[in-house]
């Protein structure tokens, strides 16, 4: 943000040794991609759960490493490692979220898995009935993937624009529009199964780059982590309390009761997200989708920990200042580390970055692709399907390919029209949405027999709202040096994240609408109870027959 | 493909034998108690460090009392809970084969015998609103 201040050296990590193999090895993944996108497009398969959910027919174990693959974004990979460099507990206490975070669909997975239904729009009328809820889940699903799309892209858009070695922001708005426009491509065509190919594909090459790195950065401080961790506190902005609480200065500051909510928030929103609500849905029965969120739960754990001393190491061997200067966010910190472990001018360096971009682009290219294809399922349907005529699977299948374009195409665009802003924002915003109008709702359908229609709707609207105020009032967007508009002062709500008042709200809504209308589903919730419990209609067989 | 429901049945699912029926009040009961003790202990036993954790280090200055070398009881408390979320994940996804599955595929095949001969898809949704 602040490049004036900078020598051109540490803007550019990469070197001009590295950078000729980086741009190479960007090409040759792109091609390699696409290349492969076609061998998919060829490929008939036309029927819509087809697309959506492969049939059902990934194994748990497959499945259970695509689901880990789906926490292993961009985001998390650079600004989760970028925060344990910088501050220190701090970060580290928010990566553990990501992993928690897991914990959450653990308990829920079977009973999203034997309800049958796999958008939120299906979840959504499990307890009511009509278009409202339905309407209600895709908008829902919009306000929840398209800041995560645009952050995303931006974040993917500054690091591809950092590897080839022109972070200006024209280049960056480039890289984005050309990150958003591949992915657009990955998300039409690709389905549930090729998403699946590639972050199958994802997990093992990032674990094994990030412990690689781990292993390097040790080498250097003589396999001590003592001294490691000694040389990161030294070397950040506050050596005496790095690795305490306090020093992510904004947070500190609104209490800890604001520390408290984010990390509640963080941990029920996460869980909840689209896409992996259509992954758990992709399981072939509920004990599998247990099983594959168990496989996740060790892949994320490994994940986390890796990303863990991945920071730790990025502030020892790099050091707060230089990350700070690449990126006040520290999120160059994993192509930092990768460029300053190894000797300038060595193979093993160049071979190092090169492989540390790969996983760049592979995140970006895998988690985007999902959470635009998650948005595009909701909106083919829950929204045209169900629009009241009847739609053939090919039509479908065609709404689907349009919505994947039509969403990447207004992320891509308001990703590049905010490029200059502090965006950080829009994920507190998608995580509070997340935890507030999806977890209460799923939990009063699975658990609560009076829940109905217009708790149900109350509920999510209500949260819906809350959090869109409550976002714009509070310190995330102005009042704070790494707010939207930093010399505004409009922020009269005193957390950063929404969640804090609209999760109790969603609740409270939701017993709220239930309990004053008059209606009596104590009978339907039995049936409903049988399907949650056992994945099969009582008296019927299995509702996956419907179509 | 149905945006609605089928009408609320006016009966339990056809199940004329009562005592038939009591059986399985039973076997859902049993199944959602035994699932229901499973995700309890699973929360408490992780939430409880959490909430410790993270109201520890927001208002006193434990987290950073030195454990050993750099290591402050904060970071200790972190890599603990997150070993012990893997193993408790490890533990509650064993518990619940081990003792819901079971359960479920008693309530399952209990509550039809006679699941072979299947009625035709066309009047499945009709054999839900039998009367009783």
């Amino acid at each position: 943000m602040t490049p004036e201040l900078l020598s051109a050296a540490a803007l550019d990590p990469v070197g001009a040794a590295a950078r000729q193999p980086v741009i190479v090895a960007f090409l040759i993944f792109i091609g390699v991609s696409l290349l492969w996108l076609f061998t998919l497009a060829t490929r008939e398969n036309d029927s819509p759960e087809g697309l959506y959910l492969a049939d059902r027919s990934l194994s748990p174990f497959f499945n259970g490493v695509a689901m880990a693959g789906e926490q292993i974004s961009v985001v998390t990979l650079l600004q989760v490692c970028g925060g344990v460099a910088l501050l220190g507990y701090d970060g580290f206490v928010f990566a553990l979220d990501n992993l928690l975070a897991f914990g959450v669909l653990l308990l829920l997975a079977q009973k999203i898995r034997n309800s049958g239904r796999y958008t939120l729009g299906d979840l959504f009328s499990l307890r009511a009935s009509g278009p409202g809820p339905r309407i209600a889940a895709a908008v829902v699903t919009l306000a929840i993937t398209i800041p995560i799309l645009m952050v995303q892209l931006t974040a993917a858009g500054v690091s591809a624009a950092l590897l080839i070695g022109l972070p200006t922001d024209g280049a960056e708005v480039v890289c984005t529009v050309l990150m958003g426009c591949m992915v657009a491509c990955f998300a039409a065509v690709a389905g549930l199964r090729g998403a699946s190919f590639m972050q199958v594909a994802k997990v093992p090459i990032t674990l094994l780059t990030l412990a690689v790195v781990t292993v390097l950065a040790l080498r250097n401080f003589e396999w001590d982590p003592g001294s490691l961790l000694s040389a990161a506190a030294d070397k950040s902005v506050a050596p005496d309390g790095y690795l305490e609480s306090g020093l992510w200065l904004v947070t500190a500051k609104l209490g800890a009761l604001n520390t408290f909510g984010n990390h509640l928030v963080a941990i029920l929103g996460l869980a909840v997200m689209p896409h992996l609500i259509l992954r758990v849905g992709a399981s072939r029965s509920g004990h599998t989708a247990r099983r594959s969120v168990r496989t996740a739960v060790s892949l994320a754990g490994a994940f986390v920990i890796l990303l863990i001393t991945t920071g730790f190491s990025a502030a020892a061997v790099v050091g707060a200042a230089d990350l700070g200067a690449v990126d006040v966010t520290g999120q160059s910190a994993p192509i930092q580390l990768a460029s300053e472990l190894l000797g300038y001018g060595s193979t093993g360096r160049v071979v190092l970055l090169t492989v540390m971009a790969c996983v760049i682009f592979l995140a970006v290219l895998t988690t985007v692709t999902s959470v635009a294809f998650a948005a595009a399922v909701s909106l083919a349907h829950d929204v045209f399907a169900r629009g009241g005529r009847r739609r053939s699977d090919s039509q479908e299948v065609g709404a689907l390919r349009l919505a994947a374009i039509v969403v990447c195409g207004v992320a891509v665009t308001l990703a590049a029209a905010i490029h200059h802003y502090q965006a950080q924002f829009l994920i507190a915003f998608s995580i509070a949405v997340g935890a507030s109008c999806i977890f209460p709702a799923l939990v009063y359908s699975f658990f609560w027999r009076r829940f109905n229609r217009r708790g149900l709707l109350w509920s999510v609207g209500g949260a819906l709202l809350l959090c869109a105020v409550l976002t714009v009032f509070s310190p995330t967007v102005s009042g704070t040096p790494m707010a939207l508009w930093p010399e505004r002062n409009f922020d009269w709500y005193p957390f950063q994240s929404p969640g804090l008042v609209s999760v109790p709200a969603a609740f409270f809504l939701g017993w709220l609408g239930s309990v004053t209308s008059s209606g009596d589903s104590e009978l339907d919730f039995r049936r409903i109870e049988y399907k949650l419990l056992t994945g099969t209609e009582a008296g019927r067989q299995t509702a996956d027959s419907r179509r | 493909m149905h945006p609605h429901f089928p009408p609320t049945p006016p009966g339990h699912p056809a199940a004329p034998d009562i005592a038939h029926e009591t059986v399985q009040l039973q076997r859902i009961d049993r199944f959602r108690e035994a699932t229901q003790r499973a995700q309890r202990a699973f929360i408490l036993v992780n939430a409880i460090p959490f909430v410790a954790g993270v109201l520890l280090s927001s208002f006193t200055d434990v987290p950073a009392v030195h454990v050993y070398g750099q290591l402050n009881l904060g970071l200790v408390w972190g890599i603990l809970q997150c070993g012990l979320f893997l193993v408790t994940a490890w533990l509650y996804e064993n518990r619940s084969a081990r003792t819901c599955d079971p359960l479920e595929q008693s309530l399952v095949s209990g509550e039809f015998p006679a699941e072979g001969p299947r009625p035709g898809p066309v009047d499945a949704p009709g054999s839900m609103a039998v009367k009783p």
